[in-house]
């Protein structure tokens, strides 16, 4: 659709090049953590298994080191989360940005 | 007109409309802060070596603490009473690291806010402990203040460990002392705990 010059299917191309560009970074960002929480998790049981066959620990002190994993859970799904909005707001704000132009060019105002 | 009927319109397509015709960015998560960034690997440092500290000190096995006579266990330079300033300490800086992210949550817009809101119910929800009194007593904040609440928490929950007041129980049969591999584990929860803290703070660094 072309209005006064402006070629919006152009526009959408940009965007969608331009949003890539955002979600290319933020998932290896978003990635990374989730690999980390897999390693981790097995790193954890693994922790106890061996201190548990050494004698180092009873059922309390994993129950006590498990609780404080639980704690380290939530922070990690807050983490997710921040990544995941982060990316959301970057996609929001590079297509608001792209369209704005578009938009006020076609229209011969500045309207947005 | 019959497109404006009420039924056509959904609350997220109304949203989108509504962001998009003002044209405006939106702010869903609040901006990247060097110093916060800066002090929470401050903080990292500082807990490590008292960690350190408690890891070479205390002794190995339950039966070592056990054998432990109460007045020696007063004197051991892994009881409690040697550790008190140290803990103090943390709890003072995780306190300092709340209120620096606090001073950066109201640069949040509402649809942000209001996002965050839902997704530290559902994580409470899901993964619900004794953390959850100290998050309570925080009202409207972001996720990334979250996430030092429940530093701070476990700071003081492991003051309670070392005295015996766990939730879970005494760990020091009475002596105040811990065993190696409790500061062990420590270490690994501190951590985690500070590298998820970390990676979403990065995260949002050169935007």
């Amino acid at each position: 659709m072309i209005i006064n010059n402006v070629d919006f299917d152009v526009t959408i191309k940009e965007a969608i090049a331009a949003v890539k560009l955002v979600t290319n970074e933020g998932w290896d960002e978003l990635i990374d953590i989730v690999e980390n929480i897999g390693k981790s998790l097995a790193s954890d049981v693994a922790f106890v298994a061996k201190k548990k066959l050494s004698g180092e620990y009873e059922e309390m002190d994993a129950k006590v080191f498990m609780e404080d994993q639980k704690t380290v859970a939530r922070m990690r799904l807050r983490s997710i989360a921040i990544i995941t909005l982060k990316i959301a707001e970057q996609i929001w704000n590079t297509i608001i940005k792209v369209f704005n132009t578009a938009i006020n060019t076609a229209i011969g105002w500045t309207i947005l | 007109m019959k497109l404006l009927n009420k039924k056509y319109i959904t609350t997220p397509s109304a949203l989108f409309f509504t962001i998009f015709i003002t044209g405006c960015p939106v702010h869903l998560v609040q901006p990247y802060d060097a110093d916060l960034y800066s002090n929470t690997e401050n903080f990292y440092k500082k807990a490590s070596s008292v960690i350190a500290k408690g890891m070479s000190v205390s002794p190995k096995t339950n039966k070592e603490i056990v054998s432990i006579s109460s007045a020696a266990a007063e004197q051991h330079p892994g009881n409690y009473k040697k550790f008190k300033d140290d803990y103090d300490a943390l709890l003072v800086d995780s306190n300092a690291l709340i209120l620096r992210s606090l001073a950066n949550s109201n640069q949040i817009g509402k649809i942000g806010q209001d996002l965050q809101a839902k997704i530290e119910a559902v994580i409470e929800k899901s993964l619900p402990n004794e953390c959850d009194s100290l998050q309570d007593s925080f009202a409207n904040v972001s996720l990334t203040t979250r996430n030092y609440i429940d530093l701070k928490c476990i700071i003081g929950k492991w003051a309670d460990e070392h005295q015996g007041k766990g939730p879970k129980g005494d760990l020091t049969y009475g002596k105040h002392i811990l065993k190696e591999s409790n500061w062990e584990g420590r270490n690994k929860t501190l951590f985690n705990g500070i590298l998820a803290i970390q990676k979403a703070e990065s995260s949002k660094k050169d935007n």
